[in-house]
């Protein structure tokens, strides 16, 4: 069953001349298709201006298409009467945290969303508890998010979502502003929930590193997807990323250059094991 | 030109309950034509530092020497130091106001005193070495792309031409493309300009790529103050502090442990394929 379902989706942002006050579009999306099951990992690249923001504001009908349709859990986001319910099904998460937080608590914070809702106070007592043990915050509930570092405001973002009790989290670079370990934090975080709730995640990010665990990888360009598939197909077109402002993990670059050398190496090597392993026949011809 | 602090402190909310002290005793000397990484977790104190070295704020305790000269005696111009030691912050496009790009990278210069034709004179110049072509410079900045605007931001402090140039993580929100771009400008303002960089990051892989110089700061101290494959040798140091190794690194303690007799003080994709060609053989 698809959870995200996104038909063709054309969209243009209104701009107004200051001088001659015209309003002119200005293409985001020119059509485009991609179609997530429940309980799928997806990751979403693209350079700067590629459309990947656009996108992810239309899975929460923050925007809707002017010309295609997204189906989010079979609601179609043009009408009104789902905005809601859609809402409460794709959860967003920004890349700053700081201008996602409104409370002084942690625990009210993350409560926020499911009241919000209209969930009865007990339930709401035991979402918060929930959505604070799966980030790994359950010790800062009664702290203050300002003085938290930034992989940990992330994480009490990410469990105001989930204690809404999504199918789906759409996040846009969440990670950017982090440093390694709030990076490797929130990336558990995600795979977990991924893995233990079966919560389709959709993650936008321009670290090539994060998203070699995803099921399957999209690549955007100038608002269409130009790739897709999973991070070991996407990633062993080293040369056509490059071409389009993007990158490959560290060690896919490394085995992409001993191929060049001469070495006899697969495609797409994402894990340094597996460089070990593909190396192993050289093992016994020493210099 | 040098820059040195001595025994630096910084302490937030002094004399109340919540006193905290951001910076606990920072010694580091910063000479000419350096290129400098300084990293550090969130909250670790890099952004107190770097505020402090062009006199924004003003430490608790100890002493920052210009040419030898204390910046907070009397009679120290520290409106002059920011014009020495040029501070890039984070997401400095955001402070882009102009209506166009070469009037914004004036403006600098021309507070300063200098005349309309010395500021578009330095103004072409910082544009030029940020890779602003001349065809962009009646544009409004805010028509230019994300990596574009940033470049336009960092020139409008190289128009001040510091002898020091702090860039706090000017590469966060960039795709890679717009990271090499502004990452191997920086590099090459160093080597032409002869001045000195200092480039806090959180990405370990760029930091291994383009300094000369690690200094790592935790809870306020300077933890490590050396060169990358030293300063990376300590892997474990690093994560205990919410850092890490550059990717390749551990890329090659795998080769290493699985009985290749590889290099791992390799900080870079070079020279991990150097050292892994000199362990094998290709059957050509």
């Amino acid at each position: 069953m698809s959870i995200v379902k996104a038909e063709n989706v054309i969209y243009s942002y209104k701009r107004k001349d200051d001088e001659t006050e015209e309003t002119k579009p200005v293409s985001a999306l020119a059509g485009v298709s991609l179609d997530a099951s429940e309980g799928e990992f997806i990751a979403v690249l693209g350079h700067n201006g590629s459309g990947k923001s656009t996108f992810a504001k239309q899975l929460n009908a923050l925007l809707v298409p002017d010309e295609g349709t997204v189906f989010i859990d079979g609601m179609d986001t043009k009408e009104d009467k789902y905005t809601l319910d859609i809402r409460k099904t794709a959860g967003m998460v920004f890349q700053n945290p700081d201008n996602q937080m409104v409370a002084s608590v942690v625990e009210e914070e993350v409560g926020f969303g499911p009241e919000n809702m209209g969930v009865p106070t007990e339930e709401i007592w035991e979402r918060v508890e929930r959505a604070l043990s799966s980030v790994g915050m359950y010790a800062y509930r009664e702290s203050n998010p300002s003085r938290l570092s930034g992989g940990q405001k992330q994480r009490i973002a990410i469990a105001g979502i989930l204690a809404m009790e999504p199918k789906c989290i759409v996040l846009d670079e969440p990670t950017a502003m982090l440093d390694p370990k709030g990076r490797i934090d929130v990336l558990e975080v995600l795979h977990k929930m991924n893995k233990e709730q079966g919560v389709t995640i959709i993650f936008i990010t321009h670290n090539m590193e994060e998203v070699t665990g995803a099921d399957r990888i999209f690549v955007m360009d100038k608002g269409k997807i130009v790739m897709n598939g999973t991070p070991r197909e996407v990633f062993s077109k080293v040369e056509e990323l490059r071409d389009l402002k993007l990158d490959v993990p560290k060690v896919t670059k490394l085995a992409h250059e001993l191929k060049k050398r001469g070495v006899i190496l697969p495609d797409g090597i994402l894990t340094s094991d597996e460089l070990a392993e593909a190396l192993k026949h050289y093992q016994n011809t020493p210099v | 030109m040098e820059l040195k602090t001595q025994n630096l402190v910084y302490e937030y909310d002094s004399g109340t309950d919540y006193a905290k002290r951001a910076l606990d005793g920072v010694d580091i000397t910063i000479g000419k034509n350096e290129f400098i990484g300084l990293i550090g977790h969130t909250g670790s104190g890099k952004s107190t530092l770097i505020q402090h070295l062009n006199g924004l704020l003003k430490a608790t305790e100890g002493q920052v020497l210009w040419n030898g000269r204390d910046i907070y005696s009397a009679g120290f111009d520290r409106r002059e130091l920011r014009g020495h030691v040029g501070l890039v912050f984070q997401y400095p496009e955001y402070q882009l106001f102009e209506t166009t790009v070469l009037k914004d990278v004036c403006f600098g210069p021309k507070n300063r005193g200098l005349s309309e034709e010395d500021a578009i004179c330095r103004a072409r110049e910082a544009l030029t070495l940020t890779g602003i072509d001349e065809k962009y410079y009646e544009s409004s900045p805010f028509d230019l792309s994300g990596g574009q605007k940033r470049r336009v931001a960092i020139a409008g402090v190289l128009a001040m031409q510091p002898e020091i140039l702090i860039l706090d993580e000017p590469t966060a929100g960039l795709d890679p493309g717009g990271r090499d771009e502004i990452l191997g400008r920086v590099a090459g303002i160093q080597r032409e300009t002869g001045s000195t960089v200092i480039l806090v990051s959180h990405s370990m892989d760029d930091i291994a790529e383009y300094v000369d110089r690690i200094i790592v700061i935790d809870k306020g101290c300077i933890a490590f103050d050396d060169v990358p494959v030293r300063v990376f040798s300590h892997v474990e140091e690093l994560e205990k502090m919410g850092l890490s190794a550059p990717q390749i690194t551990y890329v090659m303690h795998t080769l290493k442990n699985a009985g290749f007799n590889v290099d791992t003080d390799a900080i870079t994709v070079k020279e991990a394929v150097d050292s892994i060609m000199g362990q094998i053989r290709p059957h050509f």
